[in-house]
């Protein structure tokens, strides 16, 4: 993480970029921006790993207009590098898991602080004064603001995450029971999340078939991957 | 909804020529970029029809359209083109003499449509299409890997959302004020039955996937575990019905777990 913190934190200006500026094409949802965090620190099981929790987790979420929201696609970022700097492996995706929380909340106060800016951007433009090409170009100006909060956020996220998690990780020497009961409490309450989502709109019965299917697929995919 | 009179209703033969439409869809993927408290989207549609602006010739015209584009504004961000095709109509009809459109009509237009096109859009976007694509991409992804999952969620919602937005334009173009009525057309209302269906398959599938794959090779006791987090999981967000505090719920008992609960030596 230290040797590429500088491409991480730039991948982190784009995701925040995404998030709230454009061109939303979702390369910042968790099951794109951490497996891609995963493949610039070395460590793309990680970032698949903390993808799909937070994929299905983030899935419930809809930041509808101005709502606050956690910033979990930066964290899902700084997670992955985290989870990658302590070594990764499941005690490596528990202290990821972890900094995401704090690191979505930093996130969160920036985009609300970076919201504030744009209504100073558009009383601005609302001047008498102000050009047409003006406004559009203060708008422009709003990317640039979103870039710098993502790469604020990653190299504060990733910056004071490495510090204490290195500090702390011998704390974990010997847990590996817990770890493996952490890990499914974590993907179960994201899971569960998703499933009830789900189970508010179509009915039961297109799960279930659903779940016949994966199971299905399941059962094959090991053969298929040893035939092939 | 603003009042339509007889010379609202649609002209199918108006259409917005391809170079305005371009710069309008590629700009539409910005239109959030300065998303803010009391305007919302209003910088953002000022920027996505600023080359109608330049048409006027006018400088005090000019200053009313930029000041009619700085009115509130808000959409979902994915099926904002059909609120700025609307109002390009309205401004292409100012533009050409058509229509005397007052700053308050324009502005009750715009009141009237930001919220169906903000709910109509987060219900298609964040409710189901979204979803469904990460849950394909994870099936995916398990079966062939993760550059598998990255490259699925990209294609399957980048066509999604590149089509409404492509379509948004033209359509809210033609319907004009009546735009409302356009989103309860099909691509905006009856496909989100097919969408959800969508969304349930293949959040089963991850979670029959999940399930198989777990069973195998593992003790009774973990799968207890298993099951009891995902029961766990779903009883906690029907509960606080919030994802930020079942997250915050489970990471306090994972953190418990590591480092309070002497059981680092218990086995199933």
């Amino acid at each position: 993480m230290h040797d590429c913190w500088i491409l991480l934190a730039l991948w982190a200006s784009l995701v925040a970029m995404d998030t709230t500026g454009g061109p939303q094409w979702l390369f910042s949802d968790p099951i794109v921006a951490a497996p891609v965090a995963g493949w610039i620190v070395g460590d793309i099981s990680a970032g698949f790993v903390i993808g799909i929790v937070l994929q299905l987790a983030w899935s419930v979420s809809v930041p509808a207009g101005s709502s606050r929201f956690l910033d979990v696609q930066v964290a899902s970022m700084v997670g992955t590098a985290l989870a990658a700097n302590a070594g990764g492996g499941p005690e490596g995706w528990i202290y990821g898991f972890v900094w995401v929380i704090p690191v979505g909340f930093l996130g969160s106060v920036g985009t609300v602080a970076e919201r504030r800016c744009f209504g100073l951007f558009a009383r601005w433009a609302a001047r008498p004064g102000v050009s047409l090409s003006a406004a559009a170009w203060l708008h422009r100006l709003g990317l640039l603001v979103s870039l710098s909060r993502g790469f604020a956020t990653a190299a504060v996220g990733m910056s004071v995450g490495a510090l204490f998690f290195e500090g702390g990780r011998s704390l974990l020497d010997g847990v590996d029971v817990a770890v493996w009961i952490a890990i499914p409490l974590i993907s179960g309450a994201a899971f569960g999340i998703a499933a009830r989502h789900s189970w508010r709109r179509p009915s039961p019965i297109v799960l279930a078939i659903g779940a016949g299917v994966g199971a299905i697929i399941g059962v094959l995919a090991p053969t298929a991957k040893a035939w092939l | 909804m603003v009042e339509t009179d007889e010379k609202a209703v649609v002209d199918s033969r108006v259409n917005l020529p391809c170079g305005e439409k371009l710069r309008i869809w590629w700009r539409s993927h910005f239109v959030q970029a300065t998303q803010n408290e009391t305007g919302l989207q209003n910088l953002g549609a000022l920027f996505c029809l600023e080359s109608m602006g330049r048409k006027i010739s006018d400088q005090e015209e000019r200053k009313t359209f930029k000041r009619r584009q700085l009115q509130q504004f808000n959409s979902n961000p994915f099926i904002a083109t059909l609120g700025l095709g609307a109002l390009a109509r309205l401004e292409s009809e100012i533009l050409a003499g058509d229509r005397q459109i007052s700053d308050e009509t324009a502005t009750k237009f715009r009141h009237a449509v930001s919220g169906p096109l903000g709910s109509c859009g987060d219900e298609l976007f964040w409710a189901s299409i979204r979803p469904a694509a990460g849950a394909l991409a994870i099936v995916i992804g398990l079966i062939a890997g993760p550059s598998a999952a990255v490259l699925t969620f990209l294609v399957v919602f980048g066509i999604c959302q590149e089509w409404y937005r492509w379509h948004g334009i033209g359509a809210g173009f033609v319907a004009g004020l009546n735009v409302a009525k356009e989103l309860r057309s099909g691509p905006y209302r009856e496909s989100l039955k097919t969408f959800h269906t969508a969304l349930g398959l293949c959040v089963g599938a991850v979670g029959g996937y999940l399930a198989v794959s777990l069973a195998r090779g593992r003790g009774t006791g973990e799968m207890l575990i298993w099951a009891a987090a995902a029961a766990a999981g779903i009883w906690g967000f029907r509960r606080v019905q919030s994802a930020t505090k079942v997250m915050f719920g489970a990471l306090v008992v994972a953190l418990i777990l590591m480092f309070g609960l002497p059981i680092a030596n218990w086995t199933p």
